[in-house]
């Protein structure tokens, strides 16, 4: 039964790779390819790394072991993180359990099922960090067939106990998370992921460690460093596997005693998870589907009529895109992701600010370049995801407003200036910040500014447009919208653009620093590409709304 | 008793349905007040709609009837300016969709064949949002929301989210987001689908209330006998072609033999 619903599933891909258009075919290529080349990376990133740390003869190996331990308890935490994030919909929101649950499938074998495929969908950091890390381990350490074996199977055993603990883990959130509404639950997890983050930072990369490695200059030294890493992991889940990992290379053995004891432990693990699932989890899957209508607000004499806050003019139309998505957990979760995106590139500019500064003109023209088309990037990932889909995303409800007197250009409009508002808060401050770690002068601050300006506009005004007379009103996941050939056009659109625009910070910059001035030439050019582009769109599209029709 | 409270009792503000009431005044019952002037739809080289040439007066329920992909809901989704004609022109109130689509808009109400909203809004915040977009004031427009839920008993799940509706209650918070504003014309695609028998007969009794006030409807079905109650007139569609139109007696003439509309209406499939 297992072996045929698996069967099934690899058909249905197959099927649905065979199905699918050039651009999802080019998307999934793309994505294949990217994860390639960061493999390859980390990998080529650990052997230069680990070769050099083994060549040391003091305190090197155990630095080795360090990296390798504090990178595994990283892969541990978050692949344990993303299949507890994405359990709910693996076991109990997945469409087809409505009917296989119908079918005389044990509970046990429906639930391994769904569990095979979350635990595939959760081996992300595995692949990603683990593999290449292990793999430059092994051939730094010159590990024989034998050994290069074990190390797969230690990396298969460690796959597995991630998704072991993390549906044990799953099974014992299930009931609490079952009746927080999305948004509620996304921000529980948010905040858990970021406090066991912070706990684990804290005790994995403690300020001191590199103290007790600058100790190590003698035998007494080292085994001191030796005893603290040791300390540290202790109770790390992912130790055991590292453990018997070196132990195997470095012994030139398969370390039976760590190997019998991880196979114990997962055992028992599977065992408990198995009987848990018996008992329970067709019971659980049932409760999801029989959980009570949200109620978005309770009736009462003081309840506020819609619209609440825009009541002036067209401003419904922006409070209600505003409503739509500030009561989707996913997409503000994915929204503050890409503002976390935001924070994380200011909070690594000031290093790269230092950097740009103590070295040459060029150097520095190049940092700051770097940094502008930086927050240019985001703002085209960030308008891709969340801009391009607006018109489509008013989906199949779009009859109410296209067959009322207000006309689509008002539609248009608001989510334009809605959109265009949002980017210029998040970017525009952005770039300000840059400028001043840089300690750019005023001209140069204005300058960046400036163009980042005209880059928020234009990207919105481009990837809205180009959104807007291509609309997929049936569909309702923004990433497959995003992924259509007109999404993946605006995508390339709005990269030549940024290019065009970076090329002109650039120059104006390099300028600057050689003449003490920035030349016209440079600003009016960055005004008069962005808008021309942005013009373009908004004329076709305005043009466009007089004939839009939603074709099912 | 409550359709009429609905329409004439209501202090202040006597008649949500005031625009018909006057049309009936100012203008008589016989005027058209939906009419498609040799309309043609074109979907690439498919043509859905082909010379469409029909009118519908004030208080008339008229009912479109056909196989499937016969075109009835592209008809339909043309008077509500929805798709725009390849040929040929549709005017309600003798406002022509097409040159002035917002005009003309002020006039229909629309249920659409399939009754998706916004998910993520309530459907009490839907009707509020449908009330705004139509500019209607405010206070008028809460007390008919609260008066058309009430009439469908759905005023105490109205605060769930969309989303989370079934089938029949989202139909019912878009039959009520048609009727809001009062229209002159209303544009209907199987109206009847999810809904218990209950909730359909208080439909059935909005839509003869409306059109005895000098609303006019057009109603897309393929629910026959509900068809057969409530409208005057019956146009058959096939292939996008007008291929009979007339009373339920008229039609049975046509093809030949006394029936049902249901036997007139498999002669003519068959047969045309």
């Amino acid at each position: 039964m297992l072996r045929l619903l698996l069967a099934n599933r690899i058909r249905a891909t197959v099927a649905a790779l065979r199905g699918a258009g050039w651009a999802q075919l080019a998307v999934v290529c793309a994505f294949i390819a990217l994860g390639a080349a960061m493999i390859t990376m980390a990998y080529l990133g650990f052997l230069r790394g680990f070769g050099f740390l083994i060549a040391e003869d003091q305190v090197g190996p155990l630095v080795a072991r360090y990296v390798l331990e504090t990178s595994f308890s990283i892969v541990f935490f978050l692949g344990v993180a993303s299949f507890v994030a994405s359990s709910t919909s693996f076991f109990y929101r997945a469409e087809e359990l409505n009917i296989l649950a119908t079918l005389p499938i044990p509970p046990v074998k429906l639930f391994f099922y769904r569990f095979l495929m979350a635990a595939i969908s959760a081996a992300w950091p595995v692949a990603l960090i683990s593999v290449p890390a292990m793999a430059a381990y092994a051939v730094v350490m010159g590990g024989g067939f034998a050994q290069v074996l074990f190390v797969a199977l230690i990396i298969g055993l460690f796959t597995a106990a991630i998704s072991l603990v993390g549906a044990l883990l799953s099974f014992v959130l299930a009931p609490f998370a079952r009746k927080l509404p999305s948004p509620a639950l996304w921000i529980a997890e948010a905040v858990v992921f970021f406090g066991v983050a912070a706990i684990m930072a804290k005790q994995i990369v403690p300020r001191s460690i590199m103290v007790t490695f600058a100790g190590a200059v003698d035998a007494p030294g080292v085994a001191i460093a030796e005893r603290r890493v040791s300390e540290m992991f202790a109770l790390m889940p992912s130790s055991p596997f590292v453990r018997a990992i070196i132990q195997s290379l470095t012994e030139n053995g398969v370390a039976p005693y760590l190997l019998l004891k991880i196979l114990f432990t997962l055992v028992i693990l599977s065992v408990v998870l198995m009987m848990i699932a018996r008992r329970s989890y067709l019971s659980l899957w049932q409760s999801y589907g029989s959980r009570p209508m949200p109620v978005l607000k309770k009736e009462s004499a003081q309840r506020k009529t819609f619209p609440r806050i825009f009541k002036l003019g067209y401003g419904f139309l922006l409070e209600k895109d505003l409503l739509m998505l500030t009561r989707d957990g996913g997409e503000m979760a994915r929204a503050a992701s890409l503002g976390a995106l935001l924070v994380l590139f200011v909070a690594t500019l000031r290093a790269v600010a230092d950097i740009g500064q103590l070295g040459s003109p060029q150097l520095f023209t190049f940092a700051v370049t770097f940094a502008f088309a930086s927050v240019g990037y985001l703002a085209l990932t960030f308008c891709m995801r969340f801009v391009f889909p607006a018109f489509s995303l008013e989906g199949r409800g779009a009859w109410a407003v296209l067959s009322s007197p207000i006309h689509a250009h008002e539609l248009y409009s608001w989510k334009f200036f809605f959109w265009v508002a949002v980017l210029e808060l998040l970017t525009v401050p952005a770039i300000f910040v840059a400028a001043v770690l840089f300690s750019l002068p005023s001209a140069l601050t204005f300058l960046l500014m400036m163009a980042m300006a005209c880059v928020a506009a234009t990207v919105v005004a481009m990837t809205l447009g180009q959104g807007t007379l291509f609309p997929r009103f049936r569909e309702r996941n923004p990433d497959l919208i995003a992924t259509t050939p007109a999404g993946l056009s605006a995508t390339a659109i709005g990269i030549a653009y940024l290019l065009i625009i970076v090329r002109y910070v650039h120059v104006a910059m390099s300028s600057y620093l050689a003449l003490g001035v920035v030349p016209a030439r440079d600003i009016f050019g960055i005004i008069i590409v962005s808008f021309a582009l942005a013009g373009t769109y908004w004329t076709v599209v305005t043009r466009s709304l007089d004939r839009i029709e939603i074709v099912s | 008793m409550v359709v009429k409270y609905l329409f004439f009792e209501c202090p202040g503000n006597p008649s949500p349905f005031r625009g018909i009431m006057n049309i009936m005044k100012n203008e008589g019952k016989n005027d058209v007040s939906l009419e498609f002037r040799a309309v043609t739809k074109r979907f690439g080289v498919v043509s859905a709609v082909r010379d469409l040439r029909l009118s519908i007066r004030a208080g008339e329920i008229y009912g479109l009837i056909g196989p499937n992909g016969s075109g009835k809901t592209t008809t339909v989704k043309m008077a509500a300016g929805l798709y725009h004609p390849t040929a040929g022109s549709v005017r309600v109130r003798g406002t022509d969709m097409t040159l002035s689509p917002s005009k003309a808009k002020q006039f229909i109400g629309y249920i659409p064949d399939d009754p998706a909203a916004y998910d993520r809004l309530s459907g009490r915040e839907f009707l509020e949002f449908v009330g705004e977009i139509r500019s209607m004031d405010r206070r008028e427009r809460d007390r008919r929301i609260e008066a058309l839920l009430g009439e469908f008993g759905i005023a105490d799940m109205a605060n769930g989210a969309f989303g989370t509706y079934s089938r029949g209650s989202k139909q019912k918070i878009s039959i009520i987001a048609a009727l809001l504003h009062s229209p002159q014309v209303l544009l209907v695609d199987e109206p009847m689908v999810g809904l218990d028998p209950e909730s359909a007969r208080v439909t059935l009794r909005l839509f003869s209330e409306f059109a005895h006030q000098g609303g006019a409807i057009l109603l897309s079905t393929h629910s026959l006998p509900m068809a057969e109650k409530i409208c005057n007139r019956f146009g058959m569609l096939k292939n996008g072609k007008l291929i009979a139109e007339g009373t339920p007696k008229e039609l049975s003439v046509l093809v030949g033999h006394a029936g049902t509309l249901e036997d007139s209406y498999l002669a003519l499939a068959g047969g045309a």
